[in-house]
């Protein structure tokens, strides 16, 4: 497994320079503009997204090449080949985590404290549309391909985005000091699910 | 210990049907799987690495594919049509990957033959030739002290130097009495040089399986008439071809009158007529 993230980390770092570079700063503006009280709702789902993105371009490029083909050849698994995309997501998530870090710092000391910490309800929107996305999206590929896997990831998306603006928007007492918190474990909950599911399917496919 | 143990391999598609497949390899032996296009080559190398599931028993270095897959494939090579590497890796990249995918993965080894077949370590993977993508996934196979190369049309579409060059790497892999080769091309030259037995796959059925020298002994080509081909006896001919010069039959020699002259057929003609004939003896 190690060797197939490794091999991930090396095609994201060859061929998705732009997305990761996209995504870093994006990440990083959320938290600067969050620190100057400023809505940064927009970037934070952006960045979401565009971090959400990465496993599945992975696994195009991996069907461009035929790697995901050759990959049953080699001495791995197909649980671990589907953890590894698992693994790959989750070092997403904690790159974002590290950017948005790097940006509260930086704004820390360019800005100086934030008067509020209203940053918690868009961050933990990023940090599940990162985990949820490819949580509903990776087991469709796994089973039928990138092509239909990425219309879902779409269609996902929308849903995933809209709800969770709904939900970090909403003013009820106990429930808007809850969001920050709920949104990221509910989805890193359905994240954990969804790898079983993903390993089921991806062996229905060697059929 | 025998490397491939194949038995009743199966596997069953909307237009096409690979049926009862069973043959056996034995170790330190290489075995040239022959087919046209769409004959079930490939079907059958995937099953037997696991790739794909299908019914029957695979054996592969004395294990069964299906309850050790990974651990099997930690000794076996595979080369498929196609180097199928991330476009943006170079060959040091590579070497990082398996390296942590092959527990008995061997870097100078590695490093060695990319020396050795002129490949450059840090240029990426798609700016590499036909020739040096092959190269590579062979050098790959190589070097994890595989037991077992599973070829699947390994020079396909490469110059004969190339194929040449290719082909002495396979031949220098049998001289460990343990290694053994499974390699299925359509360059049935390149086979004849390599193998020890060919199996011929035809229309997802195995039309016959042997030693290379024994399946040439078996057949002869005769040139006669139409007349005097009918003239033998029931079985004889095994396929025929007929021109306006006469008649071309591939047939059994141990069936032919004393008196009739044949000559030796290469794998290629023997392949060909069975191929049109089916008539195997």
């Amino acid at each position: 497994m190690k060797g197939l993230i490794r091999k991930d980390l090396y095609v994201l770092w060859g061929a998705c320079k732009l997305q990761l570079a996209m995504a870093a700063l994006l990440a990083i503006l959320s938290a600067v503009l969050d620190a100057k009280d400023e809505n940064a709702f927009m970037f934070y789902v952006m960045s979401g997204f565009i971090t959400a993105m990465l496993p599945m371009t992975l696994m195009a490029y991996d069907e461009q090449s035929r790697f995901d083909g050759f990959v049953r050849a080699l001495p791995v698994s197909p649980s671990r080949v589907v953890l590894a995309k698992y693994g790959l997501t989750l070092l997403c998530a904690c790159g974002a985590i590290a950017c948005y870090a790097a940006g509260r710092w930086a704004a820390g000391i360019l800005i100086g404290p934030a008067s509020s910490p209203s940053g918690g309800a868009g961050f933990s929107v990023m940090l599940s549309v990162i985990l949820l996305v490819p949580a509903l999206a990776l087991p469709f590929s796994f089973r039928f391909g990138v092509e239909k896997g990425r219309f879902l990831f779409v269609l996902f998306g929308i849903f995933i985005s809209a709800g969770a603006s709904l939900l970090a928007s909403f003013n009820g007492a106990g429930l808007r000091e809850l969001v920050p918190w709920l949104l990221p474990l509910g989805a890193l909950a359905l994240f954990a699910l969804s790898a079983p599911l993903s390993m089921r399917l991806y062996r229905a496919r060697a059929r | 210990m025998n490397a491939l143990e194949i038995t009743g391999a199966a596997k069953h598609y909307k237009d096409f049907s690979l049926e009862g497949v069973s043959f056996t390899l034995p170790e330190g032996c290489i075995l040239g799987l022959i087919g046209e296009n769409g004959a079930g080559k490939t079907t059958l190398i995937k099953m037997i690495l696991g790739m794909l599931e299908g019914e029957g028993q695979f054996r592969v270095l004395g294990r069964d594919i299906r309850q050790h897959g990974a651990e099997i494939r930690q000794e076996v090579g595979v080369v498929l049509d196609e180097a199928c590497f991330p476009a943006c890796m170079s060959a040091a990249q590579l070497n990082g990957v398996m390296r942590d995918l092959y527990t008995h993965w061997k870097e100078d080894v590695f490093f060695r033959l990319v020396k050795q077949l002129s490949l450059p370590e840090r240029k990426p993977f798609k700016d590499f030739s036909r020739g040096m993508k092959m190269k590579l996934a062979i050098a790959a196979a190589l070097s994890h002290e595989a037991k077992l190369l599973v070829l699947d049309e390994p020079t396909g579409g490469l110059d004969p130097i190339v194929r040449d060059e290719i082909l002495g790497l396979f031949y220098d892999f049998t001289r460990e009495a343990d290694h053994s080769i499974l390699i299925s091309s359509h360059i049935v030259t390149d086979l004849e040089k390599l193998c020890d037995y060919v199996a011929f796959l035809h229309q997802g059925k195995m039309l016959f399986m042997d030693e290379k020298d024994a399946l040439l002994e078996r057949y002869g080509i005769v040139r006669c008439t139409k007349a005097e081909c009918a003239a033998f006896a029931p079985g004889t001919v095994c396929g025929m071809r007929e021109s306006a010069y006469g008649v071309e039959a591939l047939c059994a020699r141990a069936q032919l009158p004393q008196w009739i002259t044949c000559a030796r057929p290469s794998i290629e003609d023997v392949i060909l007529f069975l191929a049109k004939g089916a008539n195997v003896v």
